[in-house]
């Protein structure tokens, strides 16, 4: 009897045992095996937002790029604008298949990098208006430009000319310098490049500094290039990132510039109200919608200007 | 003393069991029990969406977009017409393993979806479609300046927004977007 009883017991609790191991089997098997442990379908739901939300960032960075262009005036606006169009369009295309609504909007706030410029043209003036001689830094630790514009009007004979250097983390300098030369008059102002290698001068675009035949020099000094002349070494070429950036002798040169970066504008060139927020690397903000989940996603936009 | 011996047997007995079956786990790669061909569409699957990322990470596929009906009336790997290298990647990926697929494009048309296949029907793939095909899709934006591909895709045209018979029409003509594809491929 007591042999029977014990026989009993020894076959439920195998019979038990082998219910527990079977179960945990089962279970398992619904399992992905990820860092954290997780359904199969969870693990899918997963890596298709991931797919998704790629796939926008790119959208976002081409639409900058195509809406920054070479009009850079009201990017935001145009940006905005662009977004708006875009999330209409992709929902009503991709919405309802995908399962997922869009909306997305420009965080200006959230964005990265800051603006200088003098939209009236004379003298290069520094931006807190200090006395001459005119020459102040620019930007310090500077990663990224998205805009570094130049028009030279008139250029101003005597002594040391207009220049504007770049100095990289690499030691290497590159500048450019505005000059007069040139025997008749009126003689002709001129815009050269030269950098840490001896020798390196190189004039790059010239035009008669006044006179029906006077032409303003736009310099773009990012792209290298001057609408009257042909293209040129830039600073990206000699030099590495971090910039500090420096203009010397302002006065010496006519003109209007415009500069916008993610750096340090430092507090001994500029005045509060003397720079201004401008979008070098935009942030937009994303909702998604989801039959299972509404989330928001704030990107930094990688704006591709080649 | 032999109902103590009982229970200390029984946890001892637990004890083994469990450091088994937590051992035997690790050692193994766990999943869902799937079927031959649930595997075979789970890995078409993940290989069609890598192909559709890669293709618009290194922009193959906006510029195959770009191309269908005005450079190639079709898009498909079998390496005739056209030849773009989003072409040249479905071919390597899916025609050199003898694998099916199809091509769709998804846009948007005075504000309705429009779909329009944009690889070759053949007599195959119309015949063999299973229902249990992989399916992977990828968008792409078209933008008013960006040039239309053409001659056999290998050149530039003009932009999309100034060329003539273009399968998607200007989805905003007030903004820099011109529409949204989605491109859907679906193999088996």
């Amino acid at each position: 009897m007591v042999a029977n009883e014990r026989g009993q017991l020894l076959l439920i609790g195998g019979v038990a045992i082998a219910i527990v191991v079977f179960s945990t089997i089962l279970f398992a098997h619904s399992l992905a095996v990820t860092d954290g442990i997780t359904t199969t379908g969870s693990a899918d739901t997963i890596e298709r937002s991931a797919d998704r939300e790629a796939s926008v960032e790119r959208d976002l960075g081409r639409l900058a790029a195509e809406t920054r262009g070479d009009d850079l005036d009201e990017f935001e606006a145009r940006y905005e604008n662009a977004l708006q169009n875009y999330t209409e369009t992709h929902n009503r295309v991709v919405g309802g298949s995908g399962g997922a609504y869009l909306n997305a909007t420009l965080n200006e706030s959230a964005s990265l990098g800051n603006e200088t410029s003098q939209i009236s043209p004379g003298e290069i003036d520094d931006p807190d208006g200090g006395p001459k001689p005119k020459e102040w830094v620019v930007a310090k630790n500077v990663t990224r430009i998205a805009v570094f514009n130049f028009t030279f009007t008139k250029g101003h004979d005597s002594g040391k000319p207009f220049n504007i250097t770049v100095t990289g983390s690499n030691g290497n300098w590159w500048a450019l310098e505005v000059s007069l030369n040139g025997t008749g008059s009126p003689k002709n102002k001129t815009v050269t490049i030269r950098d840490s290698a001896p020798g390196s001068d190189i004039p790059v675009c010239t035009s008669p500094n006044s006179g029906p035949d006077s032409q303003d020099l736009m310099v773009n000094l990012i792209t290298g290039t001057c609408n009257q002349g042909s293209g040129f070494k830039t600073f990206s070429d000699v030099t590495k990132p971090p910039y500090t950036i420096n203009v010397s002798k302002g006065q010496k040169a006519d003109g209007t510039y415009r500069f916008a970066a993610i750096g340090t504008f430092p507090s001994t060139s500029y005045d509060s109200g003397d720079t201004e927020p401008y979008p070098v690397i935009p942030a937009v903000d994303t909702t998604y919608d989801t039959p299972s989940a509404s989330y928001n996603r704030t990107v930094l936009v990688e704006v591709d200007d080649g | 003393m032999r109902g103590q011996a009982y229970t200390l047997e029984g946890v001892l007995a637990a004890i083994v069991v469990v450091t088994a079956t937590v051992y035997g786990l690790s050692a193994v790669d766990t999943g869902p029990f799937q079927t031959g061909a649930q595997q075979r569409t789970a890995a078409l699957e993940t290989r069609a969406s890598d192909t559709l990322s890669l293709a618009a990470e290194t922009g193959a596929l906006h510029n195959a977009t770009a191309c269908y009906s005005v450079g190639t009336p079709t898009l498909n790997g079998n390496q005739t017409g056209s030849s773009t290298e989003f072409e040249r990647m479905l071919n390597r990926t899916f025609d050199r393993q003898g694998e099916q697929y199809n091509l769709y494009f998804s846009y948007s048309d005075s504000g309705v979806r429009q779909t329009v296949l944009a690889s070759q029907e053949s007599d195959e793939n119309v015949a063999e479609r299973p229902a249990d095909a992989a399916v992977a899709t990828e968008t792409v934006t078209l933008t008013d300046n960006m040039p239309a591909r053409i001659g056999d895709c290998s050149g530039t045209g003009p932009p999309l927004s100034a060329v003539g018979g273009y399968f998607a029409p200007d989805a905003e003509p007030d903004s820099i977007v011109y529409n949204v594809v989605e491109v859907r491929l679906v193999v088996w």
